[in-house]
């Protein structure tokens, strides 16, 4: 059945592999996938966010708007990863746009089900934790390279 | 109301007490009668001998002087039914009709009571009061005169025989009577009082079941459920107490009465004894006495039971009434229609709005204090209160919503808080962030504001095909009405006075309708929502066809967002991947209504094609499989989890049967991690009964491929399903009474607007796409004019409780528009739509600003920006009036502060 062939997937990314097999199926079973065209949006920078996107096959590009709202291509992502998290916890706006790069297949988590998850299961919690300092960390190194490169321009 | 029940019961029954006094009375001889035959029969007519008997002039046998006895006898009996059977009928109609007309005043109460006092008081207090609490009134209003007569009758019957056999005897049979009489109400009073705290303490424990069941997400949000346990432990725990000792005193009570009526008779055994022994008494008249003894207890228990009851009933009564007489009552006269000629609207009302020393205070608080303003009819005004203080209330006051404590508040000539609510509610309109939605449609919801009178007359000659039946229900229901005192207009009447809203016909009243719902910017979502509600929305006929003839222009259009794989059509040769199993069997919607799989569980046609062609094995053996994975899947997930309402093709309490089913089958089940693990289905599936079968195959037929994404309706289960669906369609024929089967030509109401145009469903891989779909389908609309005559028919769909089908900022523009159709010559706005953005707000307040061009309007809202938009500007602040001038003056002094 998909649903087996997609709780297996699941548990390849990082985040949900703390889920046991009966956890993921009951996750894939009850969570909608979409088939994305090339350069369908997931959501848009702004959005009212409701849901956790699962890549399960394809790319996708994260887009943010530069100073006059033109997009600007900011990351990609694969599958297996998780995209969308982070209005997920902040209960806004989407903070940028996802579109996809060729077809994407892509499981929706809705948000108050991704919540619970991370408060039943600790395992979940922390690798959540993980990846968002990860990713802080990442943002404060290229936060520490613009003002270098600020300086930089100042000085000329 | 009157302060005693009895004195109500009087007032509005009191030539039904005494016919019903009468018509006991009467009975009472052939209750008499019907004593004395049986003496009859046995002495005479058994007893007598054998010989010639005269009856009236006639000589007769004994045996036919025996069954003339027993026949009459017989008779007795049945008259005695017969007027027992009247009496009981006639007690509880009068009951009845006495609590009804009892809730009746309560609810014109609750209309009077002035708005503050739903402050003190919750609906969950208020609604046992006028429904479970007064339940016992009516049993008794029906008792309350003919009881005590009857029993009181008796016993005094009995008390006189007594005493005609011996005096003393007499004495010693009513010698206990004076202590009851003196101890029990005394006893009484204690049970009274504490029926009264528990009364009061199970409506406070109402009152908080409400608060949790309204705070439910708080509690849990904030993990509180202990804390309320503990406060609804404590509040049962009182609740038990006062019982328990209302039991304790009830109980001695009865002790007490027993004992009493024990004692008696020893006084009858020792002194009537002794008196027999001396010879002073006969034993024959002690035997008789204390056969009369035996008879009198009844009546007097009956008596004192009565009196506990009318005790309980009084308390009852004095302490609901209580709570519907708050101070600050609307005046009765003024809630009524003016008397002269109903069905006409109210006259305008003309003039400016004068404030003189408008003063509005609570709990000793000024909330407005002292405020002199005019307001000129044609005028547009801005309350503005930055505090968020006083704008509730001065609205509210300018409504008449609320009664001023000190100062005085006019429109022309004619005092505010003198107009009747049939001028103020018709001229004034009022809407603010709680203006309440009623689980009405849309539409009702509406034209709310325009169901003052029924249009015609009481609306009895609404329609002149009503037939028979139906006027002579109405008949009785009027009359029935008329001797309760409660309203005997017609609910089902035209009530919409589509005059009020200044359209000359209906044609006009539509137009203004949707221009309004463009005005406060309703339009978008009310079309929305009329496209894609499963609910019957009563789509004209010609609306219906043209709606059907754009099918192949919209499809060409969503072909341009995605072509292909966006919308699977409904093709009957082709199994819908999108659709259920049951919906592809069917393949169209039940005509009268009911949900699918009921239509198809009970339709012996189905039963038979299912059975005929294997199918219903098929699925059975699909079933078992389904029903072992939501085993496995759902076993752990809570009961009262939402995921077993929107996913589970079991219900929670059925699980555990399903489980059984599996065992029986061989404890086959889908699941642990494999599609090869499925075992002999067939040896399985004969191990079941025909019912256990019948079920699996349901829950198959909730499978929709396209959704769950289980790969279980294999292309010969198709072919089955499809080969079905012909036979169905073939035997029943395109126009029967039981389906609408699908048709690229026809439009089915089953379906909504949305799917009826695009004549498929929107896969739900690209269920993504549905706002799109969902938007090129209005401009498609909006490009051939129709969009405006679906949102007409979008009125009809429900509201939902409260308006929960609309977004809250939907629901504050309904009422805005339920506001501005009434085409009130005031118009109060208080602090509505704050949820918007503040391009959105300001676009809608400058539509109805353009909307009551030279007619009032009143805003209250909180940005001084937006001010300038009108002619004059209130500034309160703390309560007092700090500006009342034009929004110039108000921006100019704002700058130099």
């Amino acid at each position: 059945m998909v649903v087996h062939k997609e709780a297996m997937q699941l548990k390849q990314v990082p985040l949900l592999s703390s889920l046991d097999s009966k956890q993921l199926k009951l996750l894939a079973f009850t969570c909608e996938v979409f088939d994305f065209a090339d350069q369908d949006y997931l959501f848009h920078q702004g959005d009212a966010s409701d849901c956790v996107y699962v890549i399960l096959e394809g790319e996708t590009e994260v887009v943010g708007q530069d100073a006059d709202g033109m997009p600007v291509l900011l990351a990609t992502s694969g599958a297996n990863s998780l995209v969308g998290e982070m209005a997920a916890f902040a209960g806004g706006v989407r903070s940028a746009g996802v579109r996809a790069r060729g077809a994407v297949s892509a499981l929706s988590i809705p948000n108050q089900r991704f919540v619970e998850l991370i408060t039943t299961n600790p395992q979940v919690a922390m690798s959540v934790l993980q990846d968002l300092t990860r990713k802080l960390a990442e943002t404060s190194k290229l936060v520490a390279k613009l003002q270098d490169e600020i300086e930089t321009r100042k000085d000329n | 109301m009157e302060k005693s029940i009895y004195k109500y019961i009087l007032r509005h029954t009191k030539k039904d007490q005494v016919y019903l006094v009468l018509l006991t009375l009467a009975s009472m001889p052939l209750v008499y009668y019907s004593l004395e035959i049986p003496k009859l029969i046995i002495n005479k007519a058994i007893g007598g001998g054998a010989g010639l008997f005269e009856v009236f002039g006639y000589e007769i046998t004994q045996v036919q002087y025996l069954l003339l006895l027993s026949f009459l006898f017989l008779g007795l009996v049945i008259i005695n039914g017969g007027m027992k059977y009247i009496i009981n009928v006639y007690r509880g109609v009068l009951g009845e009709r006495m609590l009804r007309r009892f809730r009746y005043t309560l609810y014109n109460r609750i209309l009077r009571f002035p708005l503050p006092h739903f402050k003190n008081v919750s609906a969950s207090e208020i609604i046992p009061m006028v429904t479970a609490e007064t339940e016992p009134l009516g049993g008794f209003i029906g008792d309350s005169v003919a009881l005590p007569v009857m029993q009181g009758g008796l016993l005094v019957t009995y008390l006189s025989f007594i005493f005609v056999q011996d005096f003393y005897l007499g004495l010693a049979a009513i010698a206990l009577y004076p202590p009851q009489v003196y101890l029990i109400p005394r006893l009484q009073h204690k049970v009274n009082q504490l029926s009264k705290t528990r009364v009061q303490k199970v409506r406070k424990l109402a009152d908080r079941i409400g608060e949790s069941v309204t705070g439910i997400a708080d509690i849990h949000a904030n993990d509180t459920g202990h804390f309320e346990r503990a406060d609804i432990s404590r509040r049962l725990g009182g609740i038990f107490g006062v019982r328990n000792e209302i039991y304790r005193r009830k109980f001695f009570i009865k002790f007490l009465n027993n004992f009493l009526a024990q004692l008696t008779p020893f006084f009858f055994y020792s002194i009537g004894g002794y008196l027999v022994l001396t010879n002073e008494l006969s034993l024959g008249a002690l035997v008789a006495v204390l056969a009369a003894y035996k008879d009198i207890a009844p009546p007097w228990k009956e008596l004192l039971k009565f009196y506990q009851i009318t005790e309980d009933i009084r308390v009852k009564y004095s302490q609901i009434i209580e709570q519907f007489a708050p101070d600050g009552m609307l005046d009765a006269k003024l809630l009524e229609a003016p008397a002269a000629d109903a069905t006409q609207p109210a006259s305008p009302l003309t003039g400016a709005m004068r404030a003189n020393r408008l003063s509005y205070a609570e709990d000793g608080v000024a909330r407005v204090d002292a405020f002199s303003f005019e307001i000129d009819a044609d005028r547009h005004t801005v309350i503005l209160s930055r505090d968020g203080s006083a704008g509730d209330e001065l609205t509210q006051l300018l409504a008449r919503l609320l009664a001023p404590t000190a100062g005085s508040l006019s429109i022309g000539d004619a005092d505010l808080n003198a107009l009747p609510e049939s001028v103020t509610g018709q001229r004034i309109g009022y809407c603010s962030a709680t203006s309440r939605l009623f689980n009405a449609s849309i539409g009702d919801n509406l034209y709310y504001g325009l169901k003052h009178q029924p249009q015609v007359g009481d609306g009895d000659n609404n329609g002149a095909g009503v037939d028979k039946n139906t006027a002579a229900a109405r008949k009785t229901e009027v009359k029935e009405s008329l001797a309760s005192g409660n309203s005997t207009q017609n609910i089902d009447a035209d009530w919409v006075d589509i005059g009020l809203s200044g359209a000359a016909d209906a044609d006009e009243f539509r137009r203004i309708v949707l221009d309004i719902i463009e005005c406060v910017e309703l339009d978008d979502e009310l079309l929305t929502l009329a496209l894609r509600t499963e609910e019957d929305i009563d789509i004209p006929e010609r609306l219906a066809g043209e709606i059907v003839t754009l099918r192949g222009a919209l499809t060409e259009q969503i072909n341009h967002i995605e072509s292909g794989a966006l919308v699977e059509p409904l093709d009957p040769d082709q199994y819908i991947h999108n659709l259920t199993v049951e919906e592809n069997l069917l393949f169209g919607t039940p005509k009268n209504r009911v949900p699918v799989a009921d239509f198809l569980a009970v339709n012996p046609l189905v039963k038979r094609i299912l059975d005929s062609s294997g199918l219903r094995r098929d699925l059975a053996e699909i079933g078992l499989e389904l029903a072992g994975l939501m085993v496995e899947l759902f076993s752990d997930v809570p009961d009262d989890s939402e995921l077993f309402e929107q996913f589970s093709f079991i219900k929670a309490d059925d699980l555990p049967d399903y489980r059984r089913i599996l065992s029986a089958a061989g404890g086959v089940a889908a699941g642990d991690g494999g599609d090869d693990k499925t075992g002999d289905k067939t040896a399985n599936i004969d191990a079941l009964n025909p019912q256990q079968v019948a079920r699996l195959s349901a829950v198959s037929f909730q499978l929709c491929p396209a959704r769950h994404r289980l790969d279980l309706i294999t292309p010969p289960v198709q072919a089955k399903v499809l080969a079905a669906r012909k036979q169905l369609m073939d035997e029943l024929g395109a126009d029967n009474a039981q389906i609408r089967f699908f048709d690229r030509n026809r439009y089915n109401p089953g379906m909504s607007v949305q799917e009826n145009l695009l004549f498929g469903r929107i896969t739900y891989a690209k269920g993504h796409l549905q706002p799109r779909v969902t938007e090129t389908i209005k401009n498609t609309l909006k490009s051939t004019g129709l969009d405006r005559e679906i949102m007409l028919a979008g009125l009809n769909c429900p509201a939902g409780a409260a308006g929960s089908k609309l977004a809250p900022n939907a629901q504050q523009k309904l009422t805005l528009a339920r506001a501005l159709l009434k085409h009130p010559d005031i118009l109060i706005v208080n602090n509505i739509l704050s949820g918007l953005d503040g391009k959105s707000f300001a676009r809608i307040l400058d539509r109805v600003i353009a909307r009551r061009a030279g007619r009032n309007l009143t805003w209250a809202l909180n940005d001084p920006a937006l001010a300038a938009k009108f002619q004059q500007a209130l500034v309160v602040e703390k309560g007092k009036l700090a500006h009342n001038d034009s929004p110039q003056a108000l921006a100019e002094s704002l700058e130099n502060m």
